[in-house]
């Protein structure tokens, strides 16, 4: 463990902050997939990847290399030499191909070799020979410029040279370059659970040795378990999802198996993750989510208790208790967190909302769920933690009243409206929303009435009710190109597919994501049912195609489901808490 | 009051002079002077003596920038400059008492006659400043928008530029009408007419390019060539410094088309990157009804030229395009460095606009269709109305980032400092190739996933 330590260090040391080049490509794994394909021998591989390359020319930035490789191999596919099943129609002239060949070897040996050469000092034949180019490549190109056109048999085993050479020059260095080769979350996912687990260990030690023990003892304890801290501190920067939905798991098991002996109390673990989110405060609140999600989804499908969580880890459904327990605790620690570092949390929002703690918005988010999910749970830690959130959300009279209900111990309507906003799945949604419809018919007859006479009242004011150019009313600062994610620092890397059977690496990144059962966050873009458009999410990882339909942001009124913004829903909350 | 400078120091002065005013250029259309390029700040200290004389020297006169607050360090520069317009003016009427050395700056007295000789004509001029790179067109022309300005109210400015144009961001192709107001405060001004051509050279399409200006000039001639003779809109066209291959065919045709009234042809010392002389552009070499006036370029050979001229223009439009989307936050926010403002865009809430409300197009290339979000994210987009008023191209109002691509919900997140009344009429994204600052994508802890850091070295 020692050593696969010290390698993790070195290696983000090596390949660590510092020496960004802008790439056209948005992940390595979509570089790699590229790689693959392109130098597979399926023909729709060949041209999916041609075709992403050809993208990527289109954002300018393009390595020479890429370009080069892509034309000789888009070349070749038109060789019927090299593919078989051309149609005469897409057959070229012998010296038309030749001369294909012959302009790529060209922009080849000019434009990779001008890059390392020093003009005036080196000749090209030089400075080719310096980079291993095949001697044959230059002469084409010396060939082909100043004399005759060279033979079409020359070209084309030049052309195979040259990929043999790119590949050894660019493609497979490159490849080894980067620092998770191969499939990178399986692999930065062990990882995480290799530090993870460290953590636990040197946790577990901790424990196990008797306090009376010598003062060095203790230190060297304390001093593995700084630097395991180090480590999935490193790790949460760079994989945050990962990192949380492995802590949970941890958390959870410690929680689970607190009453057996001899193991980590979850209470030990609460100083080490104090420490964590004094660093990353945004680390307990996607935690929070996390769990969350996971009651949801819990309690969504119950089938679920028999199959599987996560393939990863088969360790199998959680109990709602203890889920309900964890995410009680969790809340208390972002209490005391928020109590201890404010500072930290208020330094890192105030840029964006002005506000003076956590994130608002992120807190009714969850307040929201996690009453959804109490409503049918009922579970008191749910609701002392709801409490809390309110607190925290500075909702005080919501406070009050979520202490009149856990005395009450009843369904409520402030609950229920609440809750209806929460993306569950679809099915048993639609039965709770009905049995909630019998219960609060005449809350809701009101709510509908308020919410349509708050409709009328804007449209002429607003004049036009669609507009197309709109400023997003939340958002949370994250990198250019990604997502913006209520939850966590990093944003989410989009997918940009637009059909969804297309995928690239990134593609299926996101969709892991999206698996309902998943312990991935779920904060990936929230999917909006237009009354036009359906749109389905494929989880294709899954492996039994689970087709699931995102009801997040949609609001079953009158028996038809609408669309509604944040801001509506909003409005609906404070006029609940008129109703009541 | 000191007009005895050292020659030397004069002569640095002047340099100093030229690189403001084309650093000026860059930040005209922006009004948050804050932001510095490095070369600001390092010629101010060393000028900062002879500065304090021009400051006191120029308290007496009417000067424009007395409005702007005195703690914006490019106030000191553009005073500096103007300061040193006047001291031009005063130096030619004292030649005589400059001494043999003195001739060597004796060049902006030839720069002076030239805009002289133009402002003197009494018709709308049509004025077509060219030469080759950093031989001072712009410095040129904003020299005779200056002094065309204290005679007319209203002066056209196309700029074809389309690498570092003066009042937009790069890879705008512009007619700006200013006036003297707008000059004087440095407001910022919106163009009269705007194409997004979306590349930095006009090399990838020259036929584009061409029409795209040629519609610029026939919108001037419609608009505000014929207007009566007490509001004349007299016409400066600046060019792009590409004068050899296809750069000069381009030069000849906008000459040809535009037949200006008066051509300003500057040229540098290396005699082999210049123009030809004469009319150059004319089958028979007779320059016909149009002046030609030949003049050399300001700045001369004694001083290390190579610190300005072979500045990174790469550098110098990511400054303009951060300038640029700095107007998305008010003048208040203290932002001086770029990262501070990358910074501040990373949280900034961006407009989101539905994709199926646009029309994206990529300017030069072909984009596999079901790519489109490929090429798009992360990228720089001219934003575009499609109209009929333009002949069928669509006008530009702006830039954008597409900062986001959400397919799911089919909305793309884009940042521009466009207000929202005008932006309400944009219709089309149009892609080019003008790259993104890096400086955007690497936000400290909002690093983009464009930027890799593993990439091979030399690759």
């Amino acid at each position: 463990m020692v050593v696969e330590a010290f390698k993790e260090v070195t290696n983000s040391e090596v390949f660590g902050d510092g020496n960004y080049k802008l790439v056209p490509w948005i992940s390595w794994d979509e570089w790699s997939f590229v790689r693959e394909s392109l130098f597979s021998s399926s023909v729709s591989s060949i041209d999916f990847a041609l075709q992403r390359i050809s993208t990527w020319r289109s954002r300018g930035c393009v390595p020479v290399i890429i370009e080069v490789t892509a034309s000789i191999v888009e070349t070749q596919q038109k060789d019927p030499y090299f593919r078989d099943g051309l149609s005469g129609s897409d057959l070229l002239a012998e010296n038309m191909l030749t001369m294909l060949y012959c302009m790529t070897i060209m922009r080849l040996v000019n434009g990779i070799v001008e890059k390392t050469r020093n003009k005036n000092e080196v000749s090209i034949g030089e400075a080719a020979d310096a980079i291993g180019i095949p001697r044959m490549l230059i002469d084409i190109r010396h060939e082909c410029s100043h004399r005759d056109l060279p033979s079409l048999r020359l070209v084309r085993l030049a052309s195979t040279k040259a990929l043999d050479w790119l590949k050894a020059y660019y493609w497979d260095p490159q490849k080894m370059a980067f620092p998770y080769p191969g499939d990178r979350t399986a692999t930065s996912a062990k990882e995480i659970m290799s530090k993870i687990r460290e953590l636990a260990v040197s946790l577990d030690v901790k424990q196990a040795t008797p306090s009376d023990s010598p003062v060095t003892k203790t230190k060297r304890f304390k001093k593995q378990i700084n630097k395991a801290l180090k480590n999935v501190h490193k790790l949460y920067s760079s994989h945050p999802s990962e990192v949380v939905s492995i802590l949970l798991e941890f958390l959870l098991k410690a929680h689970e198996s607190a009453d057996m002996t001899n193991s980590v109390q979850l209470d030990d673990w609460k100083p080490l993750i104090m420490k964590l989110s004094n660093k990353e405060p945004d680390m307990l609140l996607s935690l929070l989510k996390e769990v969350v999600h996971m009651l949801e989804t819990a309690r969504a499908d119950p089938k679920y208790e028999s199959g599987e969580l996560k393939p990863e880890h088969k360790s199998g459904f959680h109990g709602t208790e203890h889920l309900s327990y964890l995410f009680n605790w969790l809340v208390g620690n972002l209490k005391d967190l928020k109590s201890s570092c404010r500072k930290i949390i208020t330094k890192e929002t105030e840029s964006l909302a002005k506000e003076k703690s956590l994130p608002k918005s992120t807190l009714i988010n969850l307040l929201e769920k996690c009453l959804t999910v109490s409503s049918v749970s009922n579970s008191d830690h749910l609701a002392s933690a709801a409490s809390v959130l309110a607190q925290m959300a500075g909702y005080h009279t919501l406070v009050q009243k979520l202490n009149k209900l856990a005395s009450l111990h009843t369904p409520n309507t402030n609950t229920n409206t609440l809750g209806e906003v929460a993306d569950i799945d679809l099915e048993s949604f639609y039965n709770r929303e009905e049995k909630f419809i019998e219960q609060a018919a005449n809350a809701h007859v009101l709510l509908k009435q308020k919410l349509l006479k708050r409709r009328k009242s804007k449209e002429p004011s607003d004049g036009e009710v669609k507009r197309r150019w709109s400023v997003v009313k939340s958002w949370k600062p994250c990198p250019i190109g990604m997502l913006s994610c209520d939850v966590g620092s990093s944003g989410v890397v989009p997918c940009l597919d637009i059909v969804d059977d297309e995928q690239g690496e990134d593609g299926d990144e996101k969709e892991e994501e999206k698996k309902p059962c998943g312990k991935r966050e779920a904060e990936c873009p929230l999917l909006v049912l237009d009354d036009s458009e359906f749109k389905k999410v494929k989880c294709c990882e899954e492996e039994d195609g689970l087709l699931l339909q995102d009801v997040t942001n949609r609001l079953m009124i009158g028996g038809l489901w609408k669309n509604v913004t944040q801001d509506e829903v909003m409005n609906m909350a404070s006029a609940v808490r008129i109703l009541v | 009051m000191n007009l005895y400078f050292p020659v030397t120091t004069l002569a640095l002065l002047f340099f100093y002079h030229k690189c403001s005013c084309e650093l000026m250029g860059l930040y005209r259309w922006r009004d948050k002077p804050q932001m510095e390029a490095s070369i600001h700040v390092a010629l101010l200290i060393s000028f900062s003596s002879s500065q304090h004389h021009e400051k006191i020297r120029n308290e007496g006169g009417p000067s424009p920038l007395a409005l702007e607050k005195q703690n914006r360090q490019s106030i000191h520069i553009h005073g500096n400059l103007r300061s040193k317009q006047k001291q031009k003016q005063k130096q030619k009427q004292n030649k005589a008492v400059m001494g043999e050395e003195a001739l060597k700056i004796h060049i902006p007295e030839q720069w002076s006659a030239a805009a002289d000789v133009i402002t003197a004509s009494v018709a709308a001029s049509t004025t077509f400043i060219c030469g080759p790179k950093n031989s001072g067109k712009s410095t040129f022309s904003r020299h005779l928008l200056h002094l065309l300005l204290t005679r007319h109210k209203r002066v056209a400015y196309l700029d074809s530029d389309v690498g570092q144009p003066e009042f937009t961001p790069p890879g705008c192709l512009s007619l700006t009408i200013l006036d003297k107001q707008t000059v004087d405060m440095k407001l910022q001004v919106q163009p009269e007419r705007c194409f997004f051509f979306g590349d930095i050279s006009s090399k990838r399409d020259p036929e584009i390019y061409l029409t795209h200006i040629f519609a610029l000039y026939d919108h001037y001639c419609n608009q505000f060539h014929q207007s009566p003779s007490n509001n004349v809109v007299p016409l400066i066209v600046n060019t792009a410094g590409w004068v050899k291959g296809t750069g000069y065919e381009v030069l000849v045709d906008m000459l040809n088309h535009m037949s200006p009234s008066h051509v300003v042809n500057i040229s540098i010392s290396a005699k082999s990157k210049n123009l030809p002389s004469g009319a150059f552009w004319s089958q028979d070499g007779d320059a016909g009804a149009i002046t030609l006036i030949e003049i050399k370029s300001a700045l001369h050979d004694s001083l290390n030229r190579s610190v300005l001229v072979h500045k990174d223009s790469r550098h110098k439009r990511d400054d303009s395009i951060m300038s640029y989307f700095r107007q998305c936050f008010s003048n208040d926010m203290k932002m001086s460095s770029s990262k501070e403002i990358a910074q501040a865009l990373a949280a900034h809430p961006p407009y989101e606009v539905s994709v199926s409300a646009v029309n994206i197009k990529h300017l030069h290339c072909e984009v596999p269709k079901a790519e489109i979000f490929y090429s798009l994210n992360a990228s720089i987009v001219g934003l575009a109305v499609d109209s009929e008023g333009s002949g069928g191209l669509p006008r530009c109002v702006g830039l954008g980032i597409v900062r986001g691509v959400d397919t799911m919900r089919r909305i793309l997140y884009i940042i521009t400092p466009v207000p929202q009344n005008v932006l309400e009429d944009v219709d089309v994204l149009l892609q080019g190739f003008i790259q993104i600052p890096t400086c955007l994508l690497q936000v400290h802890g909002c690093v983009s996933p464009y930027m890799a850091s593993n990439v091979l070295p030399g690759v």
